[in-house]
């Protein structure tokens, strides 16, 4: 479903992948673990076409993401949903009108059905009493919840999670969690999940990966990684955050 | 350092400032065509329309009546003095009414609109670029140019000519008040010369050529302000710095073009 092949990437001559490969099946959950400035972010970017691969390639569903042109590339990114650290809201609009938003802006549907669907993904992460809220007033949590209900308003295939428990406090991010599960669980989305929280990515991968100097240094199921006995992976087990 | 390798470095920084400027006006230009071939949307998105121009004009009225009376004062004053050593205080409400339809009224609201609403807009775009709004719109697909864009441009070119006009009438009000009480012209003769010469220019339509070329100075701001914003705030990285220096390169680069534009447009209706 995901395809990274040798991808290479500099930003700002500074080099960030370097030879990136791997693969993300349909409906798995696929973690990237590593310490900051790795390219973990930037990985994500790729996927949805914000940084092109200076070599290799990345293919989503089949298509050359990286070749794609302004249409190719809309269509790619209707199938994909994209959790952002900070919740990326628009701070005028409430938090109703923010999940609404790519409904009004990418549809034709009326507004009522907008407002309905709208609610639905705000049910779905336990927001709705929030609806008319500005996305100011929210603490973190709120946020990433709400941004993700915006992420889903659109039924995508794929979602993408950029460090989703940030900033958050142990039990607020127990509950993102939960909420990554279930929304695996219950839309049956492919997801790559990005973080330096073990916790999250014991809970929520199939399978982990450990980037190091802009490539996998190492890639297993839950299990396998934490009884690896690769030294680069049991330093990073020893200094990663709970 | 010695004295060629700091004439290379003055010139080297003199070189940036110049290539950052020509790249900002460029993707400002772009973002200026964008917004108005999207024009069709304006009925959509007529509320956010509506909320830019209130929040460009209602916000800054005060202040740009204020400078607008004070100029005409200030002008009626320092023309007033001079035209009473010829005693040709008489010419005052002539003077005072041309200067400030043709050219004070339209510049001093476009340098009050880029200081004001122009740097709220490009701090605005900048804290959603560097908080990842933009990405995120973009990822979401959603057209950043129909959505953020042309509703500020429309709104700035609507706003810009409409107090500019009220910026002509209380520069010119506050340029009789002097002429009356401090040269003792009176609001008869003041009114009489300014209606007279802005009439004289009358000829090719129904509206004085001063008036239309002015306001048409207006709207050429007015885009030029909600362009260059959304351009430096849009192009906006590196958290509260990059807001700052956003909002800091709004303003300079609008005043630049409008004093450009401004000489331009004059060159081309009147000589």
């Amino acid at each position: 479903m995901i395809r990274f092949e040798e991808v290479w990437k500099a930003l700002e001559g500074r080099p960030v992948l370097a030879g990136l490969s791997f693969e993300v099946g349909e409906g798995e959950t696929f973690v990237i673990m590593g310490p900051s400035g790795t390219g973990k972010s930037v990985t994500l970017k790729h996927i949805v076409g914000v940084h092109r691969p200076d070599r290799g390639t990345v293919t989503v569903d089949g298509v050359d993401v990286g070749g794609a042109d302004r249409e190719g590339l809309r269509k790619i990114r209707r199938r994909i949903g994209y959790l952002f650290q900070e919740g990326a809201l628009i701070n005028w609009l409430t938090v109703l009108e923010n999940v609404a938003l790519p409904l009004r802006e990418l549809t034709d549907l009326p507004p009522d059905e907008i407002r309905r669907r709208a609610l639905e993904k705000l049910a779905l992460v336990h927001m709705e009493e929030a609806r008319d809220r500005m996305p100011q007033v929210l603490s973190g949590g709120m946020r990433k919840r709400v941004s993700l209900a915006r992420s889903l308003v659109m039924e995508p295939r794929i979602m993408l999670y950029d460090e989703p428990n940030a900033g958050l406090d142990p039990g607020t991010a127990t509950e993102i969690n939960r909420l990554i599960l279930a929304t695996r669980d219950r839309l049956g989305v492919t997801s790559v999940v990005v973080t330096h929280r073990l916790a999250c990515a014991f809970t929520v991968g199939d399978r982990i990966a450990l980037l190091e100097g802009g490539k996998i240094v190492a890639l297993g199921a839950p299990p396998e990684f934490r009884g690896s006995t690769d030294p680069r992976v049991q330093r990073f087990l020893g200094t990663g955050q709970d | 350092m010695n004295t060629t390798e700091s004439s290379i470095r003055f010139f080297e920084r003199r070189g940036q400032g110049l290539r950052e400027f020509a790249e900002a006006t460029g993707y400002a230009l772009s973002l200026l065509l964008g917004g108005l071939a999207r024009l069709g949307q304006a009925k959509r998105r007529a509320a956010s329309v509506i909320e830019q121009m209130a929040n460009g004009s209602v916000r800054v009225l005060h202040v740009v009546l204020l400078v607008g009376c004070f100029s005409g004062m200030i002008l009626s004053l320092q023309t007033g003095l001079e035209l009473a050593r010829w005693s040709q205080q008489d010419l005052i409400g002539t003077i005072v009414s041309l200067a400030m339809v043709r050219e004070m009224g339209p510049f001093i609201t476009a340098t009050i609109l880029a200081a004001t609403t122009g740097s709220a807009l490009a701090a605005e775009l900048a804290t959603m670029s560097v908080s990842e709004e933009l990405l995120a719109l973009e990822v979401l697909s959603i057209d950043t140019t129909a959505f953020l864009v042309m509703p500020r441009v429309l709104a700035l070119a609507i706003i810009a000519p409409l107090l500019t006009i009220f910026v002509d009438a209380i520069g010119i009000a506050g340029g009789s008040l002097v002429a009356r009480f401090q040269l003792d012209v009176s609001f008869a003769n003041f009114y009489d010369r300014a209606i007279e010469s802005l009439k004289e220019t009358a000829v090719h339509l129904p509206v004085p050529k001063d008036l239309y070329v002015g306001l048409f100075k207006a709207v050429i701001f007015g885009l030029t302000i909600a362009a260059i914003a959304c351009a430096a705030g849009m192009r906006a990285r590196g958290g509260a710095k990059g807001v700052g220096d956003a909002t800091r390169r709004s303003v300079r680069n609008s005043v630049i073009l409008i004093i450009v534009f401004n000489y331009y447009i004059t060159s081309l209706f009147y000589r």
